[in-house]
């Protein structure tokens, strides 16, 4: 991607995550009926980020995998993003040496 | 005021700690993917929101997939309109001004605080001021953690950073593990039928930028199935 490209993704993407941190406030402040679709709206995040992981993964080498795993396992177990992340790079730095 | 926004800042400052975190390895995933040390720290600075940064990074590649980083984008910060209709209500008063740029500092522990101080009967901390300051805060971690990352890369060879390539998917699997804890697994159904979705159409070499919209549609439907069944199930309880 060419720098100019990159610079406007990167201020579209702004504006987007703009318009969701205010919207939400305004669109609830005008439209009481706003809340019925909290549901959908707790599910989304969830699913688009299952659709950026799973290829991912899919696509990953051994050591990939298993750093995802560990990262995944680990944090469901600790709650710790530092600790998860780092046995993850950990992983990921590690097979560059072999 | 600024009382209430150092109120809001130290509260905040627990977290503050991972969210530098989080920004370090922004910071080594950007270089990974090819970004700019200018476009990494302007993308910091103005998107602030890791999930959408690092979901980026994912499919950030030439040519710039335009269409799909958006869809992205839009996707996963909609999580950001559920935090602001959980705010309604909470800031008194009628500065409208610091109210909008209070929200745009928008976060879940920013919200979470904000909520928290609400419901603690504090008249006297200025709301709006406190949600600034916690956003400061986290903010100056973010670009702080980002800079760090950028830096750190300059440590590596070629090799090692581009094992790296692969600590975005690391960043939002962790990510998910929060989601799934934050809903205590109610949305778990919903979230698998998008991930066996994205695996069928992975395997299927279906392109990349369908596989998006068509998980997140296969998600919704799940969710919407699932309410159904569940309330039909209440329906026949005696």
């Amino acid at each position: 991607m060419n720098s100019q490209t990159a610079l406007l993704m990167i201020l579209l993407m702004s504006l987007v995550v703009l318009v969701t941190r205010i919207g939400g406030y305004v669109l609830g402040m005008g439209f009481q009926r706003a809340e019925r679709f909290k549901g959908v709206l707790e599910v989304l995040p969830g699913c688009a980020m299952m659709a950026l992981i799973v290829p991912g993964a899919l696509g990953g080498s051994t050591y990939e995998v298993l750093a995802l795993g560990v990262t995944s396992v680990t944090m469901w177990k600790t709650g710790s993003v530092a600790i998860a992340t780092i046995l993850g790079i950990g992983i990921l730095l590690g097979s560059s040496l072999v | 005021m600024g009382r209430s926004m150092g109120k809001g800042a130290s509260a905040l400052s627990g977290f503050a700690i991972s969210t530098l975190m989080f920004g370090l390895m922004f910071g080594i995933a950007a270089t990974s993917a090819g970004l700019s040390r200018l476009e990494a720290l302007t993308m910091s600075a103005l998107v602030f929101s890791g999930s959408v940064q690092f979901a980026s990074l994912e499919v950030w590649n030439h040519p710039a997939p335009l269409v799909t980083i958006l869809i992205s984008s839009i996707l996963i910060s909609s999580r950001n309109i559920l935090l602001g209709l959980v705010l309604i209500g909470q800031f008194p008063g009628r500065d409208g001004f610091w109210r909008i740029l209070s929200m745009s500092f928008l976060t879940d522990p920013n919200a979470i605080t904000t909520l928290k101080l609400a419901q603690s009967n504090d008249t006297h901390t200025n709301r709006i001021a406190y949600m600034l300051g916690g956003g400061f805060i986290l903010h100056i971690s973010w670009m702080v953690g980002t800079f760090c990352g950028l830096t750190f890369t300059d440590l590596f060879g070629h090799s090692q950073i581009q094992a790296m390539r692969f600590s975005g998917v690391l960043v939002m699997s962790t990510l998910m593990m929060v989601l799934f804890a934050k809903g205590n697994t109610k949305n778990a159904f919903p979230w698998i039928v998008s991930g066996l979705c994205a695996a069928i159409l992975t395997i299927f070499q279906v392109h990349s930028y369908l596989i998006m919209p068509s998980c997140v549609l296969a998600g919704v439907l799940a969710f919407f199935y699932k309410l159904n069944t569940s309330r039909e199930s209440q329906g026949k309880l005696p």
